[in-house]
């Protein structure tokens, strides 16, 4: 049997700015394919959060719960679309001071 | 001696087939799913929901269910604690977050002066009105409660996936328990509720 951990889902709040992962640990059969078991795991980045930090810590538990690290690529989206929500976060606020610097 | 005579309503119910059984609750008014849903539901090991919520604005309606574990971090907010062990479990059911952690430090870091909490709960806490999300702790060593022994009182914020932490103190406002005041090395237990 092989275990393995995927991302399945990558929310985005606009209202708080956190951004939720969600994972499943895997248990799959021999041939690497058919899921035989697997159950949620879930962090959440708040805005300020070192990413890859607390992606360290995550790995480091499910370590501990018999669970290999989040899967690479999964892992290389993520970071992706992080970035992306950060250019989307500075530019939301470079508009927000223009428009005060406007009124003022 | 207990007496092996089933009651009347006990034999009638025995009477009944599942289908008969199934309309009888449907008449009463007690549920309200088709007949086809509850047969899928009775052959299932349970009753299943979609792994991604569809959320339902009807209050009557029970819209998610979910169990699974989560990392959670301890510290003040930017700086954490180097944990040994760091551990959380959730179930989700409906909006409301029933989740369990425990943590263990061996270093507070460079945590600084502002309030302590525990970071990357589950799912972030909803407002509602001016409610904040009640904690408690089952144990705890290396936490600042004062030669007085305040009580240390943990709750949800709103819009937050932290718990933060307070020390009560004798009629006065509580005091946010700093991140340095910790004891270099910890462990806390706590549990709490709260809603999406």
């Amino acid at each position: 049997m092989l275990a393995r951990t995927i991302i399945d889902r990558i929310e985005i709040e606009p209202q708080t700015g956190n951004v939720g992962v969600g994972m499943k640990k895997q248990v799959l059969a021999d041939d690497g394919v058919t899921v035989l078991s697997e159950q949620f795991h879930r962090t959440m980045l708040a805005p300020g959060t070192d990413a890859a930090d607390q992606m360290s810590r995550v790995n480091v538990h499910l370590g501990m719960m018999g669970f290999p690290a989040v899967k690479t690529e999964d892992r290389a989206v993520l970071d992706t679309a992080l970035g992306a929500i950060e250019t989307l976060r500075s530019a939301k606020l470079a508009e927000a001071l223009e428009a005060e610097a406007a009124k003022a | 001696m207990a007496s092996n005579k089933k009651t009347s309503e006990e034999t009638d119910a025995a009477a009944l087939t599942g289908a008969e059984q199934i309309r009888a609750v449907q008449s009463a008014g007690n549920v309200k799913l088709t007949p086809a849903q509850i047969r899928t539901y009775l052959g299932a090991a349970g009753i299943p929901f979609p792994s991604t919520q569809v959320p339902s604005a009807d209050a009557n309606t029970l819209d998610d269910y979910e169990e699974g574990t989560f990392t959670p971090t301890l510290g003040d907010g930017t700086n954490n604690y180097t944990l040994s062990f760091a551990e959380g479990s959730y179930t989700k059911i409906g909006n409301q977050v029933i989740w369990h952690a425990l943590l263990i430090w061996t270093s507070i870091g460079s945590a600084g002066a502002s309030q302590l909490r525990m970071g990357a709960l589950p799912f972030t806490s909803s407002a509602v009105g001016n409610i904040t999300y009640s904690a408690w702790i089952g144990s705890f060593d290396g936490l600042d409660t004062t030669a007085t022994l305040n009580q240390i009182m943990p709750r949800v914020g709103t819009n937050s996936t932290a718990c933060f932490f307070n020390r009560a103190n004798d009629n006065a406002a509580a005091t946010n328990l700093a991140a340095n005041s910790s004891s270099a090395s910890g462990g806390i237990q706590l549990s709490g509720v709260y809603r999406t």
